[in-house]
């Protein structure tokens, strides 16, 4: 990822693991008062009620993309320091921005497949 | 024994050390150990004892140095495992009767205990670790001026300033050890020293090198730069400020 500054990547890393505290926090606290309770489909604080609030599908969608951004980040990170080499750098970059394009296609598509059930 | 000069008495203390040496054979390209025993006083460096060493033991014995007070950088060694000069350790400070010297770790080496600093100085020159000014006419024509700096402004890179670029900190780095393509701990203080300059003006020109995989998100902030340097300096504290630079986008304090 030569065409990005490194400082970039960085800052970026650093930003989505604090919005990952709070998002991750948003998402724990809806398992409360009863974590059996919020992964039933319906009653009270199931899955559907959460589907129907805004903030909470927003703060999911947040969670997938700065996740995403940071875990692939991290990996690339660490998968770099092993310096294997040239070709190694490209292709860590290269099967870390495969991996991170597929990994938000499918969790975009499973929360906007679970919008339109509602 | 003691001697008395100007009504000061000084205590010298003699002891014999035996010195462990790694020798790097360039013809061979192996290394092996040799074993001397020399005689010391409390006064005396390592460096004065590979000397003995070399004019009454073994004159094969390469060393390199050559100011003999700290300030030239050219004996940096690695001695009792840790990298430090030559010529400002003493024996009798070390508290070992065996002291082993070795060539300094993370460079090639040349013979015995001298490396080859080329690779060092290659990366300490990509930092461009001299005055930038965007108007190099005024710079280098119009001598007749000169750049104002306060006080305040010199104690912002002072201590980075200090660097004599013998490279034990390069020697200690983990991170040069596992990454030869890292800058290292020298280079990158040397980048901070020039950008915290208020008469500088080349920190943007310095940003290609420093923030890339190779620069200084490279630090693991092992601490053991700052540790080693014989100066006193803290490269370590150099690449942190460089990364709050990168990260703020401001160019470092000045």
């Amino acid at each position: 990822m030569g065409m990005v500054a490194k400082s970039t990547l960085m800052k970026w890393h650093y930003i989505t693991g604090l919005i990952l505290v709070v998002v991750l926090g948003i998402h724990l606290a809806f398992r409360w008062p009863s974590y059996e309770a919020s992964i039933q489909w319906s009653g009270p604080h199931g899955v559907y009620e959460q589907l129907l609030n805004i903030g909470y599908m927003a703060a999911i969608f947040i969670l997938l993309y700065a996740a995403t951004y940071h875990a692939m980040n991290g990996l690339r990170t660490l998968l770099l320091e092993l310096h294997q080499g040239r070709y190694w750098n490209t292709a860590v970059d290269v099967v870390i921005i495969a991996l991170g394009i597929f990994i938000v296609i499918v969790g975009t598509v499973a929360l906007v497949g679970a919008l339109q059930v509602i | 024994m003691s001697s008395v000069k100007a009504g000061l008495k000084i205590e010298v203390k003699r002891g014999t050390f035996t010195f462990r040496v790694k020798r790097y054979d360039p013809k061979t390209g192996d290394y092996r150990w040799s074993e001397y025993k020399v005689e010391v006083t409390n006064r005396q460096t390592v460096l004065d004892a590979l000397l003995k060493i070399k004019s009454t033991q073994d004159a094969t014995l390469a060393v390199r140095y050559s100011c003999r007070m700290g300030i030239c950088g050219s004996c940096a060694m690695v001695i009792n495992g840790v990298p430090r000069l030559a010529c400002e350790t003493k024996p009798f400070e070390l508290g070992t009767d065996v002291i082993t010297v070795e060539p300094l770790s993370n460079l090639k080496p040349i013979k015995d205990l001298v490396v080859d600093m080329d690779e060092f100085f290659e990366k300490h020159k990509s930092v461009k670790p001299w005055l930038i000014r965007r108007d190099e006419g005024e710079q280098f024509e119009k001598l007749d001026s000169y750049y104002v700096q306060t006080e305040e402004q010199l104690i912002n890179y002072l201590e980075f300033a200090y660097c004599i670029k013998c490279g034990a900190c390069y020697s200690a780095c983990p991170m040069v050890f596992l990454n030869k393509n890292y800058l290292g701990p020298q280079a990158l203080a040397a980048a901070y020293r020039w950008s915290a300059d208020n008469r500088d003006e080349g920190y943007v020109l310095r940003l290609k090198v420093i923030d890339s995989d190779n620069g200084v998100w490279s630090c693991h902030y092992s601490g053991t730069c700052s540790k080693v340097c014989p100066k006193g300096v803290d490269p370590a504290l150099a690449i942190n400020l460089l990364k709050k630079s990168l990260l703020t986008g401001k160019p470092p304090a000045r």
